[in-house]
């Protein structure tokens, strides 16, 4: 099998062997990529570069149980860090408006949404919620969120402006008096008692509805099923909205609209050797929560925690980094897993 | 003491010896997202609770059964392999569970597991995860 393949010359490509003859000249290391959680460190154990392929086994064991999804990720990573890679090398053409041969796409586009909305009682969840939903998303996207003043000196060089404006394309309403919906995706499918996602390659689909057990939100990374492709967000952290407390600025949206577009949490996931495969995103080993004042250090460097991808509260999350920028911006190139919604 | 562990690798109780050696003072249950948080710490004669709303401590009185049951579980785990123990799924990669990680504190070491999704531990785990998540219901 092709994945199987993928695996045989990463192993050997850390034996010393060379790579195989790439027609783009870039190489690409997937060695330390892996779909599970900080279990599988591979720091402070043996040296020898069999070890390196530890990963890879898990990832075959995870690819026996679920086969497409897991091998849709890994080329989709692939395909993110050689356009990277690319753009690095200074190949290709920074792309203009049309996209055209840029390997990380360079314009600037709008992404229109639908918003689905599952509420207890009718128009519980206001309009006022959405259009400001919409206005905070495309402002964080477009380096204009007014608590950027706190960035730090040594981080402001690198704060990206991602120039993806959001509109609101339709809402859809249902009233139902189911309590919480959980993050099995059941808000996801009318035959569930929710609402079907509306053409995901063209929108982006945000449910609101309660999903219970303290989660805010949830998202669904690249590559996985078209019908519940999209994000998910509480009543309560939905738009600006007074009940939603400290996280009642919206930004939850913000975080999970980072997942949908690739990124991960700025800490890896995992210890300090465990990253969120961007190169200029400090490590970390572990999630910053409320409001930390700087500096905070985990991984003998300053964690990055006003990041939209740690864990602090809303007013205290206000920037993408350049390379977050590049990682989801390398969806948008030819081929790329969310192409379609620039085409 | 280290003769006596080194005599217990040739017979059983080797378990015994490295307790009564560095005996488990501690056991935490911690679990976090954006906006949630829930933690459990139990030790001799004491029960801890943090949830994150009032983000106080409940300290209540613990039964004897219940830390010796929770000991024993602690005392039956691989202590050292505890942070390269492999989590049964990450679901809080997109937010959809909260960041979990058992710890154990003995005299000398504190022992951190990896972590896992709340409600997902790994199946070396999952006795002691289970009982230490029901305690604040069941010890009131």
């Amino acid at each position: 099998m092709a994945l199987l393949a993928y695996m045989a010359v990463s192993c050997e490509k850390d034996q010393g062997n060379p790579a195989p003859a790439d027609s783009q000249e870039v190489q690409v290391d997937m060695s330390d990529f892996s779909l599970l959680a900080d279990s599988d460190d591979l720091s402070g154990k043996s040296a020898g570069q069999a070890e390196k392929c530890v990963s890879m086994k898990n990832l075959q064991y995870r690819l026996q149980k679920n086969p497409g999804l897991e091998k849709k990720m890994y080329d989709i990573e692939y395909a993110t860090r050689k356009a990277i890679a690319l753009k690095n090398n200074g190949k290709g053409q920074p792309g203009g408006g049309g996209g055209g041969t840029s390997p990380v796409y360079a314009g600037a586009f709008t992404i229109p949404v639908i918003v689905n909305i599952i509420e207890t009682s009718p128009n519980a969840v206001t309009n006022a919620q959405v259009t400001s939903q919409m206005d905070i998303l495309t402002d964080d996207f477009n380096r204009n969120n007014s608590n950027a003043t706190g960035i730090p000196s040594e981080f402001a060089a690198i704060n990206a402006d991602v120039k993806i404006t959001f509109t609101l394309a339709n809402v859809i309403r249902k009233t139902s008096s189911k309590s919480s919906w959980g993050t099995n995706d059941a808000m996801k499918f009318e035959s569930q008692g929710g609402i079907n996602a509306t053409d995901p390659s063209t929108y982006l689909n945000i449910w609101v509805c309660e999903i219970g057990g303290g989660i805010l939100g949830y998202a669904q990374f690249p590559g996985g099923s078209a019908a519940t492709d999209g994000i998910v967000i509480g009543p309560k952290y939905f738009g600006e909205n007074a009940a939603g407390g400290i996280y009642g600025h919206g930004r939850t949206a913000t975080h999970e609209v980072g997942h949908w577009l690739n990124l991960r949490h700025i800490w890896g996931d995992g210890r300090c050797n465990r990253d969120d495969y961007v190169a200029d995103t400090p490590k970390s080993d572990r999630a910053n929560y409320n409001c930390p004042s700087y500096p905070v250090v985990h991984c003998n460097s300053n964690d990055m925690t006003m990041n939209y991808m740690d864990y602090v509260q809303d007013d205290c999350m206000y920037m993408f980094t350049i390379g977050q920028n590049d990682r989801m911006r390398a969806l948008f190139s030819p081929g790329g897993a969310r192409e379609s919604l620039v085409q | 003491m280290y003769l006596g562990l080194l005599l217990c690798y040739v017979s059983l109780g080797c378990a015994q010896q490295k307790q009564i050696a560095d005996p488990i003072q501690e056991i935490k249950y911690s679990a976090a997202s954006r906006g949630f948080h829930f933690e459990v710490r139990v030790r001799k004669n004491q029960i801890m609770v943090a949830k994150d709303n009032g983000l106080s401590a409940l300290e209540d009185a613990l039964p004897a059964s219940i830390w010796n049951e929770l000991k024993g579980m602690a005392e039956g785990l691989n202590l050292e392999g505890l942070d390269r123990l492999e989590a049964p799924s990450n679901a809080s990669a997109t937010d959809r569970a909260a960041i979990a990680f058992v710890e154990i504190r003995t005299n000398q070491k504190t022992y951190q597991s990896s972590s896992f999704d709340h409600g997902h531990p790994p199946k070396a785990l999952e006795a002691l995860v289970k009982k230490i998540v029901q305690l604040p219901e069941t010890v009131e």
